[in-house]
């Protein structure tokens, strides 16, 4: 199986970027009419090279032996001569014809070496001449080779040269767009500075106004916080009210009770005696005497529930206050109410009205209420949370290490959006947050988080004792000595095969890198993506991919700039806006 | 058939095949129509790829239920200028498709959604259709591996599928021919698939076709390939490529996935759906320009090593998730026990 580290390639995007070549050449008239085409190789035909020419043998001098024959010749001559003396018919009998036959014989001879030392020359040359007709066989079959190869070479040279033709006009055009680009690109420049400037005086307005309305809500929280305390003393009061009511009731109950036993007794006395009328009588008049005292005890009654029920309204009358006075308010009262039972818990009864001197909230928790607020501002609705975390389900679901002895555990998990998306499947999950108002909320949804610090719980853990690690916006939060502690002790407590998934914003796009990741005062510095890849490899995690995700809606207009620049500006300025570092622990 | 067939007698069922053609073949029960008693059978899988005027006599006398199982019919439009017979029982399968939808009482099976798409359309109701996949051999394929080399500088191309006319064979020689001529790429692309005599008209043109565009040297059309031959040539081959025009499945796609071979091609029909999330599946309207998308397409698979790997690994997943024996199995059998109870 092959094995990919490499950043996960969008096929889309890539389809896309080809379709845009395409309709660019199409648009250049530099595509071919369907099927007008013909193939034309580029490969060349293989060059052959032709052996050296192989040496020339020359023919050895043959020693015809002329002098030899030429003194021969002379003797036999000689042998032939007779005296002229010698009558001419006579001569023929003085001739030696031994000797004469004998120089024949041996010129015979000689000429028979030399005959023999020819035909070896001649064979000789035979052979030079074949190796030589070879060679020119080969000479012929080469020069063939080479005009298949410049005709080869021809079409190919043809087909550059109408490429390069091609290739000028494009590349004119693309100067064209390029110094287009340029222009449109110093005047986004110029743009972006303006906007930076006035983003800048907007951030100096918005700040003033914010520091503003916190003023106004700190007023009111103080005056709700005072309604407040009225409101308690007045449940106070209700309450010590009611137990005195309680005792009074309690008191008439035993009332009732010794009255009853007075009436049996009276019956008795009434079956046994009728001379004690004047008695009875007198236990009548102190029965309707307790019945009258009976009728009081219920009108007192009626007016504490009366008194209850107006409290009643009163508490409701602050509650639609409360509401009224928006989000942040809610959740410093919600704060406020919970240490206002923490120290009931801790004080016993006295606690309470000792509330007005309540502590101010410690530093741990001064900004959560805060944080609360930016987050429902910034960071979108719960709906759109969850539905953006729902692509880590299969993620997690495929990774199979999920059990309900091995559950999620989910790092700041913030408002639960993705611990609610977890049980809704029917997987097992935890969180934890230093947000002590945010892990309130998510209890009252029921999830399973607890308030404390990431690190701190995760090194509580034992190893291999979670199924999966999430944390959605956490990493960015993280000084580097912090980080590495965190993936550290996430390895360790992950189990074999599980998850771990750690969702940060993509500097990849200029505007979160730059600005929005800003937003967010308490973010260190953006992420790069293969920083992110890195750092879990370096903590041991395998099959770790980075994985883009919420692109921007928004993107230049069609007619903004050529495809290509638009294309590249959309994705600088407009692609996605977070990416999920995801490992697996072996 | 033989996967399903098989199946059948593992569940301690008796199968038979009832075909025209009754050629009898070791380990399989073959009866020809003429001497069925279609009256012994429990439930009847009926077959239906293409007209048989014995499907509707079947139909009206069975008394047990009927599942059809549905492969998808090849629109008639494309045999119209080769042969005739084809154009008439390709019309005429899809007339009869809906004769058989009118009848309420069975159920239905297809190879995709894509073929769950066409039955709707021709009057089914579609919680009377089950998807269920082809039986195939990719559990068998996973053990194998590629042996591609892709540091050669020719790209060898691969197509499987019987030559016919809905299979795109003259858009694919286009490609190669843009491949050579505009990227500058040398190719081999070899073409498997088994020849009808009847579309030889279309295997003339396909011939004429490779002749005009200068591929002699380029592309080889292989009919007689045995199943060794064809595996060897997936494993080195360096791109699987499937410009179908009509699929209602394509199974060679999914081989090629097994055997760690990159596919890419048109989505037409049902290709897309068969090859799964991640894989470069695009239809393109048949021009010029699609010449070029797809042969840029092939180049950058061809050049591009995380691309390739990325191609790979989601192929392979997209096989092991979807097409195994086990999970076909698995969607037969619900699929017939769902039917039955529809019936």
């Amino acid at each position: 199986m092959i094995e990919s580290n490499n950043p996960e390639i969008n096929v889309n995007q890539l389809m896309e970027r080809i379709r845009a070549e395409v309709a660019r050449r199409r648009d250049l008239g530099l595509l071919q009419r369907n099927g007008s085409g013909r193939a034309v190789s580029t490969v060349l035909p293989q060059v052959h090279f032709l052996a050296p020419l192989p040496p020339m043998v020359s023919p050895r001098r043959i020693d015809v032996k002329e002098e030899r024959l030429t003194s021969i010749l002379q003797r036999a001559r000689e042998k032939t001569e007779v005296s002229k003396r010698i009558p001419k018919l006579l001569r023929r009998l003085f001739r030696k014809q031994g000797g004469y036959n004998n120089l024949l014989l041996e010129s015979v001879a000689v000429l028979t070496r030399t005959n023999v030392e020819l035909n070896k020359r001649l064979q000789e040359l035979a052979g030079t001449f074949e190796i030589q007709n070879r060679w020119l066989s080969d000479l012929s079959s080469a020069r063939d080779a080479d005009a298949a190869w410049m005709r080869a070479a021809a079409t190919i040279i043809n087909a550059v040269k109408e490429k390069n033709v091609a290739v000028g006009e494009e590349f004119r055009t693309l100067r064209s767009e390029f110094d287009k680009a340029c222009e449109h690109l110093r005047n986004l420049q110029a743009q972006a500075d303006g906007m930076r400037e006035q983003e800048i005086d907007w951030a100096v307005r918005a700040t003033n106004a914010l520091a503003d309305q916190m003023n106004v809500l700190e007023h009111k929280n103080v005056a709700a916080g005072e309604e407040f305390q009225v409101l308690r003393s007045e449940f106070d009061r209700a309450g010590e009210h009611l137990r005195n009511l309680q005792t009074e009731v309690d008191r008439f109950a035993e009332f009732g009770t010794r009255a009853d036993d007075l009436g049996r007794h009276l019956s008795n006395l009434q079956v046994q005696t009728d001379n004690q009328d004047r008695h009875l009588n007198n236990l009548q008049t102190q029965a309707d005497a307790v019945r009258d005292q009976a009728a009081i005890y219920q009108a007192e009654l009626n007016h504490v529930k009366s008194d209850s029920n107006d409290a009643k309204q009163l508490a409701l009358r602050a509650d639609d206050r409360q509401n009224s006075e928006g989000a942040y308010l809610k959740s410093e009262l919600h704060l406020l109410n919970r240490r206002l039972m923490e120290l009931a818990s801790t004080s016993g009864e006295g606690a309470t009205s000792s509330a007005k001197n309540a502590p101010v909230p410690t530093d741990k928790h001064e900004f959560d209420a805060l944080y609360v607020a930016f987050e429902n501002q910034f960071r979108g609705s719960r709906e759109v949370i969850k539905k953006r975390v729902r692509v880590y389900l299969d993620d997690v679901c495929g990774a199979g290490a999920v059990t309900a002895d091995s559950p999620i555990l989910d790092l700041g998990c913030g408002r639960g959006e993705w611990l609610e998306l977890v049980n809704e499947n029917g997987l097992a999950g935890e969180g934890v947050d230093s947000n002590a108002i945010m892990v309130s909320a998510c209890q009252e949804r029921g999830l399973r988080v607890i308030e404390g610090d990431a690190l701190e719980y995760l090194r509580a853990l034992p190893a291999e004792s979670r199924g999966a690690i999430t944390a959605f916006h956490l990493i960015e939060h993280l000084a580097f000595q912090l980080l590495v502690q965190l993936l550290r002790e996430s390895f360790r407590v992950l189990r074999p095969g599980g998850l771990a998934i750690f969702e940060t914003p993509n500097p990849d796009n200029v505007l979160v890198g730059s600005n929005r990741f800003y937003s967010d005062p308490t973010h260190l510095h953006p992420l790069p993506k293969e920083y992110s890849r890195f750092m879990l490899q370096s903590v041991g995690f395998s099959d770790v991919v980075a994985r883009p995700l919420n692109p921007d809606k928004d993107s230049l207009p069609e007619n903004a700039a050529s495809p290509e620049l638009r294309n590249f500006l959309n994705r600088l300025f407009f692609g996605e806006q977070d990416y999920a570092v995801i490992g697996k622990k072996r | 058939m033989a996967g399903m067939y098989r199946l059948l007698q593992r569940l301690g069922m008796e199968p038979v095949i009832v075909c025209d053609w009754n050629s009898q073949k070791d380990g399989f029960r073959i009866s020809a129509p003429a001497a069925t008693d279609w009256k012994s059978f429990e439930i009847i899988i009926y077959h239906h790829s293409q007209y048989w005027e014995l499907g509707e006599e079947l139909i009206h006398h069975s008394a047990c239920p009927i599942v059809f199982k549905h492969h998808n019919i090849t629109p008639a439009r494309f045999f119209k200028p080769y042969f005739e017979h084809y154009y008439n029982v390709c019309a005429q399968g899809r007339e009869q498709t809906k004769v058989f939808a009118a009848d309420k009482r069975h159920a239905w099976l297809s190879d995709s959604n894509f073929s769950k798409q066409e039955l709707a359309e021709d009057g089914l109701e579609p919680d009377r259709i089950r998807v269920v996949p082809p039986f195939n051999r990719v559990s068998q394929l996973l053990q194998l591996q590629s042996k591609a080399n892709y540091n050669s500088d020719i790209i060898e191309l691969l197509f499987v599928g019987r030559t016919s006319p809905n299979k795109g064979h003259l858009h694919l020689l286009r490609v190669a021919c843009v491949l050579m001529s505009e990227f500058g790429r040398p190719i081999k692309l070899r073409i498997v698939g088994a020849l009808d005599p009847a579309l030889n008209s279309y295997y003339d043109h396909i011939v004429r076709h490779i002749s005009d565009l200068g591929l002699g040297d380029h592309a080889e059309i292989l009919p007689h390939c045995g199943d060794n031959e064809l595996i060897e040539l997936y494993r080195r081959s360096h791109l699987y490529v499937c410009l179908s025009e009509h699929e209602g499945f394509n199974v060679p796609i999914i081989e090629a996935q097994a055997l760690g071979l990159p596919a890419l091609g048109a989505g037409a029909g049902a290709t897309g759906e068969t090859a799964g999330p991640g894989q470069l599946f695009s239809e393109v309207p048949r021009s010029a320009e699609a010449d070029y998308f797809y042969a840029s397409l092939i180049e950058e698979v061809f050049t591009d090593k995380n691309l390739r790997a990325q191609l790979t690994l989601a192929g392979e997943h997209n096989v092991r998730e979807r097409f195994t024996d086990e999970v076909i199995e698995n969607a037969f059998v619900s699929a017939i026990y769902e039917s039955i109870s529809y019936s």
